[in-house]
């Protein structure tokens, strides 16, 4: 007290230092406060980022298989190639040259002579492999349209699948490309008039694997994943639910049923490689898989 | 009779015996539902399942030792010559007669008799019913086939007749008991208890098939490879299993540098995850508003959604060789997989993982805490740091080591994203590789399960196991105990 009163300057002096420095004190602890904050916001900013990148690149370097590249052509069912007995139910319908007719009607479209050999053969590596297999199916499916002219639309093939997909560098000097200058002009002649269009990759989802890119698609690993998923679920989903009625509303609260819980949540956590381990171990020992090679070999070799 | 119809039939006894138990039941009480222990249809279950499970289990059983018991009949029934040839002919032998047993089935009975001519051409007569054979078979094989199809029909019509006589008798004699006064429903929750035990024992069995699984094929590949050599070798270098078995041939399997590998990777993981996650889930648990909230907390779950074998294409494609370039241009040789790609890539596959189970634990702290807090004058971060983390840090610190646990077990990422080269190093620009990489790499190709080339997999995957259990189960006690102090 004596203190205060003695030295009342004194007093306000500190009053007034002890009031800047409780002031300082406050804003170093907002500015705490406010990185804090931060960097909450710049956590969550890049689990974001990571987020879009992935997303990005994951799109940016797939959309395209979405699309493919076809050559709509009218295809001269000739009766001549296709079945020249007559008989629609015989084999010669099943083996005829298709190709031969899918590239007819290229040339056609193209205005160039079938006799010319160059032409031709540059020709007809605009299209894919397997185009004819569209042809055949469409006749197989309907022997009636032999004879007549349909409007189809036939695979490119991949290279020029990726002139129009813009992924082709024609930069590169001729001689090093897979496509010549002449079939570069063919192309751009083709698309200037509708005949060469992109459409939808429906293939994508209905064909198997295929080393030609244009009939390649994930239509047998889909179906493959479907059944999965279905024998997981059948699986999982009743042993699952069943397990968790009984151990929340049955069970006794014991050693048993809390070693089964932690048993439960440690299988959750256990890599999913050492499940494929457990499932090779049993096709080794109890389905019967021979041990070595030699053995294996014997037994898939009849 | 084929097991397919055999089941139908049974149902349909299981079904009859539904409806009799449960007339059975209303009949003897004169229609009075009152006067019977438990509702009626608990009796019509109750002899359903007198009549269902011990046939339906019957069947089971026997449907799946059959094709055992039968093959080693036809095998004592082979002549010396066979039996005495080594294993690999053998299981030629069996197979060739398991072929042309279910063959048999395509034939009629006369042409299944004039394969006991030997003018007879077999192989013709088989190949045109769709059943291609290598070779005219020898006279021993038809007849061992012959005699494998006669006993296959045989044991079917056994069970059949067995299994229906079981169906019917425990339906009779569970029919006779319908009483008033019998206790069906607790017969009835009884069993259905017992099918809820067994499925939670399913757990149970997988882990126990795991643990013995991993170690009886562990302990084939330590017969020929020490347990010292193996835990503490620094060098793997299998080489291919044809080089032998002898020797200096053989390989040396040192799990160091795939657990330096695979704890280096992790680490890495780890540093990207923990603060990312940790700080997302503050911040979604004390700052966000409820909209912000709403947004961000799917979106970032989303990222862990996505199959791990898409990060380990986006790894290789697109995030190690942008590191590659970024490090080239700084003056740092970075390669495109390396132990900062895989360990980067995995660590924003956990960041929904740390952060939604963090985010979870923080808000399990009462508010009373954080209350009492502000009350004393404390910022919001003052709070976050002093009051409410350690409030959670056990929950946390469990959180984390699950992560690790991921991050270890880890497999598709890293065998895209890692590299296959075992390296100790420090540099986190080099390629290094994990013991799940190895897993995979020695899986794949021609196998042959005896030789420790192959076994060397079972050996990896036993420590994988084990590290992984160990994290778990310390993170779970963790957690556990965290929980118990606010509930």
């Amino acid at each position: 007290m004596t203190i205060e009163t003695s030295a009342p300057m004194q007093r306000s002096a500190t009053a007034a230092e002890r009031k800047a420095a409780s002031a300082r004190r406050i804003a170093r602890r907002y500015a705490a406060e406010r990185r804090f904050r931060a960097y909450g916001i710049i956590a969550i900013g890049i689990g974001l980022f990571f987020l879009a990148m992935l997303f990005t690149s994951l799109i940016s370097r797939g959309y395209t298989a979405f699309a493919q590249s076809t050559l709509s052509l009218d295809v001269v069912l000739d009766k001549a190639t296709i079945n020249p007995s007559g008989d629609v139910t015989n084999n010669e319908v099943r083996m005829a040259d298709y190709m031969a007719l899918a590239k007819k009607a290229l040339y056609a479209a193209l205005e160039i002579n079938p006799a010319s050999k160059p032409d031709v053969r540059q020709a007809s590596a605009l299209l894919s492999d397997n185009a004819d297999v569209e042809i055949r199916d469409l006749v197989l499916a309907n022997p009636s349209l032999i004879g007549q002219t349909v409007p189809m639309k036939l695979l490119a093939s991949s290279n020029v699948d990726l002139v129009m997909k813009g992924q082709f560098d024609r930069t590169v000097p001729e001689a090093n490309r897979k496509l010549s200058d002449k079939q570069l002009a063919w192309i751009d002649k083709l698309a200037a008039k509708g005949v060469l269009a992109k459409s939808f990759n429906w293939g994508l989802f209905t064909f198997g694997a295929s080393s030609k890119p244009e009939t390649a698609g994930i239509g047998v690993a889909l179906v493959g994943t479907l059944f999965m998923m279905l024998t997981v679920l059948l699986v999982a989903v009743p042993i699952g639910i069943a397990a968790a009625i009984y151990l929340e509303e049955f069970a006794p609260k014991s050693i048993v049923t809390d070693i089964i819980e932690v048993n439960i949540n440690n299988l959750a956590a256990v890599p999913s490689i050492v499940f494929g381990l457990l499932g090779l171990a049993m096709f080794i020992n109890l389905g019967g898989l021979p041990r070595s090679a030699s053995s294996s070999a014997a037994l898939f070799s009849p | 009779m084929p097991v397919t119809l055999l089941l139908i039939v049974l149902l349909l006894i299981g079904t009859l015996g539904w409806y009799l138990g449960r007339n059975r039941a209303l009949a003897r009480a004169n229609g009075e539902q009152r006067a019977l222990h438990s509702r009626p249809h608990y009796y019509g279950t109750f002899v359903a399942i007198a009549a269902l499970l011990p046939s339906l289990g019957l069947t089971l059983l026997w449907t799946a030792a059959e094709p055992h018991v039968i093959s080693s009949m036809v095998a004592a029934r082979l002549p010396d010559a066979v039996k005495s040839a080594p294993p690999s002919a053998q299981a030629l032998t069996m197979s060739t007669i398991g072929i042309i047993s279910n063959g048999l089935e395509k034939l009629s009975r006369e042409e299944i008799e004039s394969l006991s001519d030997p003018a007879t051409d077999a192989k013709a007569l088989f190949s045109s019913r769709g059943v291609p054979l290598a070779t005219k078979p020898e006279p021993h094989i038809l007849d061992a086939a012959r005699a494998s199809h006669d006993w296959t029909i045989e044991s079917r019509m056994a069970l059949s007749v067995t299994a229906i006589v079981l169906a019917l008798s425990g339906l009779t004699i569970s029919l006779l008991q319908v009483t008033p006064k019998l206790r069906s429903r607790n017969a009835v929750e009884g069993v259905a208890r017992a099918g809820l035990i067994a499925c939670s024992a399913v757990a149970i069995l997988t882990t126990v098939g795991i643990v013995f699984s991993m170690l009886f094929e562990s302990l084939h590949f330590f017969q020929s490879v020490s347990l010292t050599s193996f835990l503490f070798g620094t060098t793997w270098d299998p080489r291919f299993s044809a080089a032998g078995a002898s020797g200096d041939a053989q390989g040396q399997f040192g799990l160091i540098p795939l657990l330096w590998g695979t704890l280096y990777i992790s680490f890495v993981a780890l540093l990207v995850a923990v603060p990312v996650g940790l700080f997302s889930a503050i911040y979604m648990a004390e700052y966000a508003s409820r909209p912000v909230r709403g947004v961000v907390k799917p979106l970032l779950e989303l990222l862990a959604g996505i199959p791990t074998i898409v990060y380990g294409f986006f790894a290789l494609i697109t995030l190690g060789p942008f590191l590659r370039d970024l490090g080239a241009a700084i003056g740092l040789g970075i390669s495109a997989s390396s132990v900062l790609t895989a360990g980067l890539v995995i660590g924003v596959m956990l960041i929904p993982f740390v952060s939604s189970l963090s985010d979870d634990i923080i808000n399990s702290v009462p508010q009373s805490l954080r209350d009492g807090s502000y009350g004393l004058g404390a910022t919001r971060s003052e709070t976050i740091k002093q009051v409410v983390m350690p409030a959670a840090l056990p929950g946390i610190v469990g959180a984390i080591l699950l992560a690790a646990s991921r991050a270890i077990g880890e497999t598709m990422i890293v065998v895209l994203a890692a590299g296959i080269a075992p390296n100790i190093s420090w540099n986190p620009g080099e390629p290094a590789t994990t013991i799940t990489v190895k897993i995979v790499s020695q899986l794949t190709g021609d196998l042959e399960f005896n030789s420790p080339q192959t076994l060397v997999a079972f050996a990896l995957g036993l420590t994988l196991f084990v590290i992984t259990l160990a994290l778990n189960v310390y993170a779970l006690y963790v957690v556990r105990t965290y929980r118990e102090q606010y509930d």
